[in-house]
Parts: C-alpha cells; structure tokens; sequence
C-alpha cells in the first residue's frame, strides 16, 4: 500500500516578535504559514522499487517525515514584524587650512581697504533629518581684520532648496546654508580677508567651526 | 497608596526615558567639522599717478624778465596706500643731466595723509623727497611740474621718466 500523501497543509499560529533596527518601517506579516506538499510521494515513483519496500518501513519513513515537519516550522512559525529606523545621520566636512595673505597683490593705490580671497576650501554634507542649517563660527574672539566667507557653487540633491549667505565670521554660530534637511551636496568656501591700511601689518588665526544642526 | 507611588514612578521613567531619547536623537543630529584659517596681513604699499603723459610747452617769453615763461601743469593727480608706519613718498628722474628745467611739488595732500615737502628740483637722477609723514593711511594730492628754460638753452625738447615710489621714511 503507498502512502500518497497528495496535499498537506501545516497550520502555524503567528504570535509576532518585533524587531527595531534603524526611518522606514519594514513589516513583514505571516499570520499563518501553509505549508503545503503537493504530490508528496512517500511511496516511490517506481512500481517495482515499491514493491521492494516493505509497509512497516513505508510507515516509518512517513512519521520521521511527519515529525520531521511539525518540528521544522517551529523556527519560523511567528510572524515578525521588522521596523527599521534610520537613525538621524549627519555627515559635514570641510578641507583643512587655508592660508590668506594681504601682501600688496590686489591693492589699490588711494583706497583704504584691503582684500584677498580664497575659494579653495569645500564644504560637504549629507543628512537625511530636516530641517538642518549649517552654521559657522571661528574661534578668535578678539580678531585684528575682518574675515568673511561666502558659499558658491552650491549643488545640492535632496528634498529642499538651499539658501546660503555671506557671512562675517565671530564667535558667535551664525547661519550659512539653510535648508540643507534630507539632503546631501557640496559648496565651495570664498574666504574674503579685509584689513584696512590703518590696521597695520599682523596675523589672525582662526579656527573655524562648522556645524551642521536643525 | 502603594499603587499611587508605583504609578508616579512609572510616570518619570517613562519622561526620563523620552528625555534621553530626544537628546540622543538631538545629539545624532547634529555633526562638526573644523578648519584652520590664518589670515596674514604683510606691509602692502601702492601708489599711482593718473596722468601717465605730461607734455609741458614753453612757447612764451617774458618782455620784462627777458626769459621765457614757465610752463605748469596741475592735472596729475597721485593716490596711495600703505599699512606701514613712518613712509614717504619720493620722485626720480631718469635723466642725470637735463637741458631744460623741471620741478615737481605735491599740492593739496589730502586729510593727515602726509606732509608735502618743497619743490623738488628734476636736475639730476637722484632721488628727492615729495610727501614725508606717511603713515598706515590712504591719501592723494594733485602734482605741480613746472618746466624752465633760460634763452641759452636754445630749442628742444627733452623726455623724463618720472618714477614715484612709497618708501620707508
């Protein structure tokens, strides 16, 4: 006699575990798993191959099979819920020194003040919070020339538009680019040193801080 | 009563847990970078003179002198710069032995910009003094040249090379 088990179903009762990982949320529901084992042949296909296996052994192959199924979908019977959370990441950087020299080059005869500039500096973020500004400070309280910075070329992939603005740098953060939330780009940094001729000769050193904040 | 305190309890942990959430999410939020940025301010002198040509004409003379008439010309005008200390501003001619005669003196130096000196006479290739107490300033002042010939000086014409420069006082 063969065992022809042709459709099967195995019932598995959800009970949900929930797993946080990182903005999306991903569910994923199985409230029941079927199992199903369509033209399951315990006996074998060939006639004369089941003539050769006796029934008592027939029966034994099918409850190590049965037993073998009910175990088996223990491991993924719960239906599990899956949230991911991007966590709020910002990423900023910016190229390290700049050197700026007032030294005649540039100057005007007959006009008192005097500027250099630099644009070699770039400034890069990524961020995927909103809404995020960046701002810039510099760490010289007591500063003997005027320094001002500028972004340009700003490109910028994400969701808003940026803005940006000049700004004279104290000590105080003040806003350089808005809108940078849930986005990434780059800008370069047109530095501007401005002294006047009755300031005299000498050097200020700033350490200029960026931050990229909501 | 129990159940009151136990009740109260829960209530600040759960505030307490959301405070610490907020300020990791606020913290996560938020990224720094640095730069170093000197800013050198080395002495920078300028100066320059509007009229690049002058061509003085000395084409009349005097019945009652007996010589002829100087030649002026007070449309130049010299601007300069410097953020150094105790400058001045000097005048060379190129050429060593001139025929005729030409002076040169700054006229209306502007503000405290300096101090103009006398007439500098162009009869040689050595450097005079135009403007002295020079300053950490801006300044301009209109140049004066005046050109002389005697009757024995016959006709002519000569060309100088006037060079103005700012230098230590």
């Amino acid at each position: 006699m063969a065992l022809e088990p042709k459709h099967m179903q195995l019932p598995i009762q959800s009970q949900g575990a929930r797993r946080t990982a990182s903005c999306a949320t991903l569910e994923s529901h199985f409230d029941w798993l079927y199992i199903e084992f369509q033209h399951f042949n315990l006996a074998c296909a060939s006639d004369r191959l089941r003539n050769l296996i006796p029934l008592k052994t027939k029966l034994s192959l099918f409850v190590m099979f049965a037993a073998l199924l009910s175990i088996t979908p223990v491991f993924a019977q719960n239906p599990q819920t899956v949230t991911v959370n991007f966590s709020p990441l910002t990423l900023l950087s910016v190229t390290p020194n700049v050197n700026l020299s007032i030294d005649g080059t540039g100057v005007v005869a007959g006009v008192d003040q005097m500027t250099t500039t630099d644009q070699s500096s770039r400034l890069s973020w990524g961020t995927n919070a909103t809404p995020m500004r960046i701002t810039v400070a510099t760490g010289l309280a007591t500063q003997k020339f005027a320094l001002k910075v500028l972004p340009i070329n700003v490109s910028s992939w994400g969701a808003s538009t940026v803005t940006y603005q000049e700004v004279t740098l104290t000590i105080a953060a003040q806003d350089l680019l808005l809108g940078v939330g849930c986005s990434r780009g780059y800008c370069d940094l047109k530095y501007t040193g401005v002294a006047l001729a009755s300031q005299g000769v000498g050097l200020d050193t700033h350490t200029i801080t960026f931050t990229i904040t909501n | 009563m129990n159940r009151r305190y136990k009740s109260i309890a829960k209530a600040i942990l759960a505030v307490m847990t959301l405070m610490v959430l907020t300020l990791t999410n606020a913290c996560a939020q938020q990224a720094i970078a640095t730069q170093v940025l000197t800013l050198q301010v080395v002495e920078a002198n300028k100066i320059d003179i509007s009229l690049k040509a002058v061509t003085l004409v000395i084409d009349q003379a005097s019945l009652e002198s007996g010589s002829p008439v100087e030649a002026v010309n007070e449309d130049g005008v010299l601007v300069w710069v410097t953020n150094g200390d105790s400058k001045k501003i000097t005048v060379v001619s190129n050429n060593p032995s001139p025929r005729f005669q030409v002076k040169l003196q700054a006229v209306n130096v502007s503000g405290s910009a300096g101090v103009a000196a006398p007439e500098a006479v162009l009869n040689d290739n050595t450097t005079k003094d135009l403007i002295s107490g020079i300053s950490r300033s801006s300044g301009r002042c209109k140049i004066r040249m005046t050109a002389s010939a005697k009757v024995a000086n016959g006709v002519g014409t000569e060309t100088y090379a006037i060079t103005y420069t700012v230098t230590g006082g």
